[in-house]
């Protein structure tokens, strides 16, 4: 398995919407599907274009979510690697 | 942090919230009136005004992004008549909308054309399709040779990749060949929806109704064939476009909105009200909660189903308001095939003996 990108960016092609604080929704057009994102999801999410690597994701939902710089980095590195697998990800081009 | 929308609760509670919160997922944009058919029951009324330029479609898309819409949907007219089309919709992509597009089909049939759609990955694209046959489909679009290049527009699509869904206005020209028609939707390997209500022209011409179905058909339509017609999926007891547990009739300004050629935003297709031209706010949001004719037809979509859940086959009412407005005048009130659909969808559901 490769690593996760330096400055993770999602997708040119998904297109995402906040839905209050319950979560939000995003569209991967090329396979017609919708995913759901629970609010941490869709923050970190709205976060990846591509500018912020994963220390600085880990420290907003650390700090935006009141947990623990560990946990967040979990939650965060495992969200990324579902992203990745479900081709939400764009390519790594910062590498 | 992800669940699969398949897992049908949290995308629905989702849905629900934004529907609750009046959080337009959806904008309809009608691009253009123009059209390749000329469809003897088509809604739309051109007043002969000068349409949106390409710049302004640009600037709507840019304030309808802004805005956070999720959806867009390219429409007319025939979307793919306008000659910016590709352009419009690889500024939607890239504005981060997902897209939908209503077409007819024909323009598809050119295999560079149907690349050019795949290329923007649209989350579907519909098509119409008003007979099994070119003697029928023909009699509507009134176009030789119509029905050949939309089905090879259809086979094209899919060939590339391209989710299609089928739909069919019912009409008493066609109502006799619903199950070949569907049969086709599933040779192409399309979803299929139809429609058994026809509506009157935005201009409140009642004249395409002279070819809505006939009742009798209309009976065996939502009774018998249904099941059959749908693949074992029951008749739908309320608007596709209200959400579960929400005290409004349907969507309309609440879960999507309309946009048609001249800029003129509109609580949604059917309910041609005009809220404000988009080219003259600064956003969507400063006109959304605030403006009259929205809170009025919120309003009024809420009174819809406190009427029609004191109606005796309320429960079974697919019910728009454009459409009453403008078949008797009264947004609220009940219109003939409202009330026949309501009755045979009762009908059917007594039929098999499911339960209020």
């Amino acid at each position: 398995m490769n690593a996760l990108p330096t400055l993770p960016k999602r997708h040119p092609d998904t297109a995402f919407r906040q839905i209050g604080d319950e979560g939000g929704l995003v569209v991967i057009p090329g396979r017609a599907e919708v995913k759901v994102l629970n609010p941490v999801g869709i923050a970190v999410f709205s976060m990846l274009d591509g500018t912020r690597d994963l220390d600085t994701l880990v420290a907003a939902v650390a700090e935006e979510f009141d947990i623990d710089v560990a946990h967040a980095r979990e939650d965060v590195t495992t969200f990324l690697s579902e992203l990745r697998r479900e081709g939400m990800l764009a390519e790594d081009t910062a590498s | 942090m992800t669940e699969s929308a398949q897992q049908i609760s949290p995308y629905r509670k989702l849905v629900e919230k934004a529907f609750a919160d009046s959080i337009p997922l959806t904008a309809q944009f009608e691009l253009t009136f123009r059209c390749n058919h000329l469809c003897t029951f088509c809604y739309n009324s051109p007043e002969g005004r000068r349409e949106m330029t390409t710049p302004e479609i640009f600037e709507t898309l840019r304030k309808v992004s802004e805005f956070g819409v999720l959806y867009l949907t390219l429409t007319g007219g025939e979307a793919l008549c306008h000659k910016d089309f590709f352009k419009i919709a690889a500024e939607g992509r890239r504005l981060g909308m997902a897209l939908r597009i209503y077409s007819n089909g024909y323009l598809l049939a050119d295999k560079a054309m149907t690349k050019r759609v795949a290329d923007l990955k649209p989350l579907e694209v519909e098509v119409s399709v008003h007979g099994a046959v070119a003697e029928t489909h023909e009699a509507l679009t009134r176009i030789k040779g119509s029905f050949q290049k939309t089905v090879q527009g259809i086979r094209n699509m899919r060939e590339a990749g391209i989710k299609v869904e089928m739909k069919c206005p019912i009409t008493k020209l066609n109502q006799h060949e619903l199950f070949e028609i569907r049969d086709l939707a599933d040779s192409l390997g399309c979803n299929m929806t139809f429609d058994a209500v026809i509506t009157p022209k935005d201009d409140g011409s009642l004249e395409p109704l002279a070819l809505r179905p006939d009742d009798e058909f209309l009976q065996k339509y939502w009774g018998e064939w249904y099941l059959d017609l749908h693949h074992g999926r029951l008749p739908p007891r309320h608007n596709h476009c209200a959400a579960d547990g929400v005290e409004a009739n349907c969507g309309t300004g609440r879960s999507g909105f309309t946009i048609d050629p001249y800029g003129n935003i509109l609580p949604c297709v059917a309910f041609r009200r005009p809220v404000a031209n988009i080219l003259e706010i600064d956003s969507l949001g400063s006109i959304w909660s605030q403006s009259p004719v929205l809170n009025e037809v919120r309003d009024l979509s809420v009174e819809a189903r406190n009427r029609l859940n004191k109606h005796e086959n309320g429960q079974y009412f697919q019910f728009c308001l454009g459409v009453a407005e403008k078949q008797v005048g009264d947004p609220l009130g009940i219109y003939p095939q409202a009330d026949i659909n309501a009755r045979a969808v009762r009908r059917s559901y007594q039929l098999l003996q499911i339960g209020d």
